[in-house]
């Protein structure tokens, strides 16, 4: 009988976030008046005043990556997914933790809140204009977002930073220690991975931010670890669960793993490589395998790792290397793998180009491959991950402005923050955040992209901005 | 700051715990005393929880603070809480009101494993991480993970050094005002229901099993092998994934691997070395190591039918035919037992010399057992092995190597088998005896003649005699009808109660062969006046009428 209302309260729950955020996402891009906006309006009201009736006060909380409904974690299924993923951004955007709803609602109180939550994007403090907004609404309540960890002590940028050259630094260690064919725990590469889950969830910018710098003395670390930060940011985007996110950084982590076997003259070598080096250069999948099942007993981690290492140069048409005879489905996180080493690979100045492109030409290089060499489907859900100008993109804006993406935009995927650092005339500054959404009293937006720069031409890094 | 009833509270929680570590530490969860001790921590929590929110410890290396007041102290490396935790880095853990008995007892059980071993990929962090307890939290110090602490710094400072000077990046800028190319304008398709549908597609596949696609990877491997070193760990690595898949009774994967060994072993076009290692990786499969996987699938109740376990022995390689044997006198069930012996007959037909070898084996019945199989081969050469088994101390196997020998027959076989006729046991007298008759050759038949003619032969029990009677008439022929008419012909004055019962049994003989001609013969003794040869002489005529 418990189980029944359970079920029943979590369905009315799972109502309530689907019709906030399609009211949401309707109001972004109609006015009130509009048709759409006002059955949005009025499906939402009814859903909140049956919640209420049979719960008594309706308490919608965002915690981590979680929305809860009166302390009740609210589960939900890949149906849902871009609607709760799409409400945790735009909470979180606006550092709004909970919205309580203490009695029954009417259309005007929802309409309220509707527009004070979309106004709120153009304000400095978010949060505070929200709550102002309301506080003139008798049965509509906000409360602000708290962290799961309390760690106002912490700065959150140092920890990101720490996380990451933790990572780097392990698999530098990991490679050392199976070079000398030492024992390897995978304790502190679980360790690692379970972080980076936490901050994909958290702040994945922010990690992104950290993949975006190519530091080129440790490329093949950082490659891995940003291999595994892509992945899963992109898994986290295809709806999977923080023990599939694990499992795939954890993986991710260790897919080139194959490149011990390769002589660092070969993988440092300034000039391209003649037909011998690359023949040496495909060899790694196979040698990552027989590295990862060599590492341990055959198990879970062995099994799929494995799997991984070999596949991830295969391409979805299964072209690619190392040459196989028969034919078969590449693995799924594979597939995933595959995406965010291209994306990594082709932006950095290392293996397979000289010359790095800016990730905007990246995407638009991946595009062109997409069905052939790169899985369509999970082409399409990462290039809706990064936006048209992933983090670490070096933009000129309109304005005469330089700056870099340092924030996308789900909605506005062409209008991401960008933390400027050349100001329009012409001086270096120091990282000022600018939001593309932002427009002016004639309701234009203030500013624009209008070109990308090669940053690799000219050794730009933004490593100084995201300390 | 907190009362004495609360910190009292706090050392009872903590004392609770350090008790729970012992108990589930050595008990399965559904042990009484694990059930009480997860009971008595919850129901310390609950009426914790009446008082206040939540519960904070704060960790340190050899002390446990509840709002700054010791709760626990130790100095010691072994069973010291404080240590425990704080190793792996943790430095904080909240209770929260709402923490349910289940999440209580895997609070408990994470606490209770020994982090100890080289093999655990977990620490008490990655354990508590993965239960993702919604109101047990924590608080973790990253940066006792990796030995280099100042490795970002390090890497910024590199990069910088390296990265543009204010008058290059000034440059880009002028660069790219005047001459940077203008975006081009990149379509992004929006995610549809389809896509959805389409990743919901992609889970459900994901959630199969991958050891399959790992087999597959590995045939490529093989095939893509160049060096010794790559065919050594190829070889390693089959052998490893029929281990693990045999560990999770997946027969039908392990099958496919052997079939396709096999296939590779024999196949035309390919490399010598490719097959020679296809052989080498198949003999590296057989090993005790893998069959006694077998006899856990075998004797651990599993549901795999038996002709998939059939499959899976019949493709492996000779060698697996010795740690066979062996399991065969580990096997608890008669049922696995059997199968065994099954397929013992089938490895055994390619290699009878391993098979031998288990004639040595101290345990009655495995010896017998390969016998059983030596007999269903039906190799003769398996006689010459055989005839050092009949001195066997145990019944049960000489009486299974006379089976043998009668049904291999062979030269050495016959004066084995008359010399089981003087074994005190009778047996194994019995059992020579059959197979003598099973035998059928002259030469058999003349050694029962001669027994029977023997002058101590009427001294023997009735039963004893009357078995050899009815193995000699197997041979239906004149001569032994000849010899058993004389028998029930013949008068004596002495013995005469012994002289019956010869007679009698000879009777029987002659019945059993039933030729008629010795009806009027068997009519004359009809009424001799001896209780017992009249019921025989009028049995045996009643059935040579019968077979009319």
């Amino acid at each position: 009988m418990k189980n029944n209302q359970e079920r029943e309260i979590n369905q009315k729950a799972r109502d309530l976030l689907n019709q906030l955020s399609a009211l949401l996402r309707t109001s972004q891009i109609h006015d009130t008046a509009n048709e759409a906006v006002i059955s949005g309006t009025d499906r939402l009201v009814s859903v909140v005043n049956d919640l209420i009736v049979s719960q008594g006060s309706v308490g919608l909380k965002l915690r981590g990556e979680y929305f809860y409904l009166n302390d009740s974690r609210i589960r939900y299924t890949l149906e849902h997914l871009l609607n709760f993923d799409f409400l945790t951004r735009e909470f979180k955007k606006r550092e709004l933790g909970s919205v309580i709803f203490s009695s029954s609602v009417g259309h005007e109180d929802i309409k309220r809140f509707i527009a004070a939550f979309i106004s709120s994007s153009f304000s400095q403090e978010p949060f505070d204009s929200i709550e102002k907004k309301m506080s003139e609404v008798q049965s509509v309540a906000v409360e602000k977002l708290m962290k799961i960890v309390e760690t106002e002590s912490l700065d959150t940028r140092k920890m990101v930073r720490k996380t990451y050259s933790n990572a780097v630094t392990y698999t530098g260690d990991i490679i050392r220690k199976i070079r000398a064919g030492e024992k390897v725990s995978l304790k502190t590469a679980k360790r690692i991975v379970a972080s980076m889950v936490d901050q994909i969830v958290e702040e994945e910018e922010l990690l992104l931010g950290m993949a975006a710098i190519k530091n080129y003395d440790e490329y093949t670390y950082q490659h891995s670890v940003n291999v595994s930060i892509l992945s899963m940011a992109l898994g986290q985007r295809l709806g999977l669960n923080r023990k599939m996110l694990t499992d795939l950084g954890m993986m991710a982590l260790f897919h080139d793993i194959g490149k011990i076997n390769v002589p660092n003259e070969i993988l440092n070598k300034p000039a391209s490589f003649d037909e011998e080096e690359w023949k040496i250069i495909r060899k790694h999948p196979f040698w990552g395998a027989k590295a990862l099942l060599n590492l341990r007993k055959i198990d879970e981690f062995s099994v799929k790792s494995a799997i991984i290492a070999f596949e991830h140069h295969l391409n979805f048409d299964l072209s690619g290397y190392p040459k196989i005879r028969s034919r078969f489905e590449l693995d799924f996180f594979s597939r995933i793998i595959s995406v965010a080493d291209w994306y990594d690979a082709i932006t950095s100045a290392r293996v397979y180009t000289r010359n790095p492109l800016p990730p905007d030409r990246a995407l638009s290089v991946m595009l062109e491959n997409s069905g052939t060499r790169l899985d369509p489907l999970i082409l399409k859900f990462f290039i809706n991950m990064v936006g048209i100008f992933p983090i670490g993109t070096i933009v000129m804006l309109n304005t005469n402005e330089l700056g870099f993406v340092s924030g996308t935009n789900q909605l506005f995927l062409k209008r991401p923050k960008i933390t400027v650092i050349i100001d329009r005339d012409g001086y270096r500054i120091d990282g000022r955040v600018v939001d593309l959404t932002e427009k002016d009293e004639k309701g234009e937006y203030i500013r624009t992209i209008i070109k990308t720069v090669n940053s690799a031409r000219y050794k730009m890094t933004i490593a100084r901005y995201l300390q | 700051m907190p009362g004495n009833e609360e910190i009292n509270q706090v050392r009872e929680i903590i004392r609770l715990f350090l008790k729970s570590k012992k108990i589930l530490k050595m008990y399965p969860s559904n042990n009484p005393l694990c059930v009480n001790i997860t009971d008595a921590c919850f129901a310390k929590f609950t009426e914790f929880f009446s008082l206040t929110e939540k519960l904070s410890l704060k960790i340190g290396q050899n002390h446990i603070f509840y709002d700054s007041e010791p709760v626990y102290s130790s100095t010691g490396k072994e069973d010291n809480l404080a240590l425990f935790f704080f190793k792996d880095g943790l430095r904080e853990i909240t209770f929260r009101r709402g923490l349910s008995r289940e999440d209580m007892y895997d609070f408990l059980k994470i606490i209770s494993f020994d982090f100890s071993g080289d093999s655990m990929d977990d620490d008490v962090v990655t354990l508590l991480w993965e239960k993702d307890f919604q109101n047990i939290q924590y608080v973790v110090d990253e940066i006792t993970i990796v030995d280099e602490e100042d490795y970002d710094s390090r890497a910024v400072a590199e990069i910088e050094d390296k990265s543009a000077d204010e008058v290059s990046l000034l440059r880009a800028y002028e660069d790219t005002l005047k001459n940077g190319p203008s975006v081009k304008e990149l379509e992004i398709a929006s995610l549809t229901d389809k896509d959805l549908q389409d990743l919901a597609i992609e889970f459900e596949r994901d959630t199969l099993d991958k050891t399959g696609k790992l087999v597959e990877i590995l045939f490529e491997m093989f095939l893509l092998s160049e060096t010794e070193d790559d065919f050594n760990d190829l070889t390693g690595f089959f052998a490893g994934v029929v281990e693990y898949v045999l560990g999770r009774e997946e027969i039908d994967t392990a099958t496919g691997i052997l079939l396709k060994l096999n296939y590779l072993k024999d196949a035309k076009g390919i490399s010598d070395e490719i097959r020679y290692c296809a052989k080498k990786i198949l003999v590296n499969i057989s090993t005790e190591k893998i069959i006694n996987l077998l006899g856990n699938i075998l004797d651990g109740g599993s549901k795999i039918k038996d002709k998939k376990i059939e499959d899976f022995i019949k493709c492996l390689d000779i060698q697996a035919i010795k740690p066979l044997i062996l399991l065969l006198g580990e096997l608890k069930k008669i049922h696995s037992r059997k199968l065994v012996v099954e397929m013992l007959v089938i490895l055994g037909k390619k290699n009878m010399i391993s098979l031998i070898e288990g004639l040595n084996d101290s345990r009655w019945f495995v010896v017998r057992n390969i016998i059983y199989v030596l007999r269903k081969i039906g190799d003769r050469k398996a006689v010459d092995y055989l005839l050092k088994t009949l001195k066997h101390g145990d019944t049960r196997v000489k009486k299974e190597v006379i089976r043998a020998f009668g049904e291999l027959g062979g030269t050495g076989v016959l004066q084995s088998l008359s010399n089981c006729l003087d074994d005190p046991d009778f047996q194994i007298e019995s059992a020579a005896l059959t197979e003598l008759g099973n035998i059928g050759f002259d030469d058999a038949k003349r050694i029962i003649l001669k027994r029977i003619s023997d002058g101590d032969f009427g001294s023997r029990a009735f039963e004893e005699k009357k078995k050899y009677f009815e193995v000699i008439s197997k041979w239906k022929d004149k001569e032994v009808c000849e010899f058993m008419a004389d028998i029930v012909g013949k008068k004596t004055f002495f013995g005469r109660t012994r002289n019956y019962e010869n007679r009698a049994c000879a009777a029987y003989s002659l019945g059993l062969i039933g030729n008629r001609e010795y009806l009027p013969l068997l009519n004359n003794y009809r009424n001799e006046g001896n209780r017992l040869l009249n019921e025989y002489v009028t049995e045996a005529i009643r059935q040579i009428e019968h077979e009319k």
